[in-house]
């Protein structure tokens, strides 16, 4: 070993700790959600404030619950309520939506988050 | 009257280096069809055995003779495995020319330089941001691919010491 292998070692292994604290930053979370009806924009809401709201959908209304900075479907008129047990969304990039009602929920702002990772 | 399309046959005068890169790609492509039939656990990682052989004859020989086995290995070994022309390909070139630029480098380094172990590091670790970009730039424009850059460098920093430790002893059996 030269000492030039040293050097590249040691670079190699003090690069390593760099990348994941680069590249492995937390998630950030989203400021809005933005509610939709078919392709429609009905609502974009801010997430600092609790509150509950309606929207009219297909079959009805859902009914959302706002809290922490996240938001959730609490009623809905469908048959299976996938979109409520889908349960909380908090990430940039989030979607849910009931596709009975035909409602759509994006969270937006801040960072956006990755949807997948393929490879 | 002489037909003007007459042509002088074509001979080629293999030298003593063509045989030895020839012997040196033909172990390396044995290799590296040999590795392509071991399944990995994770995608993106491979042993790169391979490289063991480039890396030696760099050692031995030099750049030029690492930087023919490198690119006869790759065209080769596709055209045998199957991948020619593919992403899969196109990754694996990216990967060998980002390696043999970096090895380029540090044959340029003053005193001692390096040895197999330095050199196999850095290949093993441009060959894996080679292909990252490439991947990033050509196959997922997203940049959430990026999250398992530190994940794949790390594996290939451990496998660059590896191959290096195989290629220092190889070498040095060599050298006697």
């Amino acid at each position: 070993m030269t000492a030039w292998d040293r050097v590249v070692l040691v670079l190699a292994l003090t690069l390593l700790p760099f990348l994941y604290w680069q590249f492995w930053q937390p998630t950030h979370r989203g400021e809005t959600a933005r509610i939709k009806y078919d392709q429609h924009l009905i609502q974009e809401i801010s997430l600092a404030k609790p509150q509950t709201l309606r929207v009219k959908g297909e079959l009805g209304d859902s009914v959302f619950e706002i809290k922490d900075q996240q938001v959730r479907f609490t009623h809905s008129p469908c048959q299976n309520k996938v979109c409520i047990h889908y349960g909380w969304l908090t990430h940039s990039g989030d979607i849910m939506a009931c596709l009975p009602n035909h409602i759509v929920v994006e969270i937006v702002g801040g960072e956006r988050n990755y949807d997948a990772i393929a490879f | 009257m002489p037909s003007p399309f007459k042509q002088t046959p074509l001979q080629l005068i293999p030298t003593r280096e063509d045989h030895r890169i020839a012997w040196l790609a033909a172990v390396a492509i044995l290799i590296h069809v040999l590795e392509s039939a071991v399944p990995m656990i994770l995608p993106g990682i491979k042993p790169g055995l391979a490289n063991i052989i480039t890396i030696t004859a760099l050692c031995l020989y030099g750049w030029p003779t690492a930087a023919w086995v490198s690119f006869l290995r790759v065209l080769v070994g596709s055209m045998i495995i199957g991948s020619f022309l593919s992403p899969t390909f196109l990754l694996s070139l990216s990967g060998a020319l980002a390696s043999l630029a970096i090895l380029k480098l540090a044959t340029w380094l003053p005193g001692r330089g390096l040895s197999a172990l330095g050199y196999s590091v850095l290949a093993a670790m441009a060959h894996m941001s080679g292909q990252f970009l490439l991947a990033y730039l050509l196959f997922i424009p997203h940049p959430g691919i990026w999250r398992l850059y530190p994940l794949l460098m790390t594996v290939a920093v451990l496998l660059g010491i590896i191959n290096g430790i195989i290629s220092h002893r190889l070498v040095n059996h060599l050298r006697r």
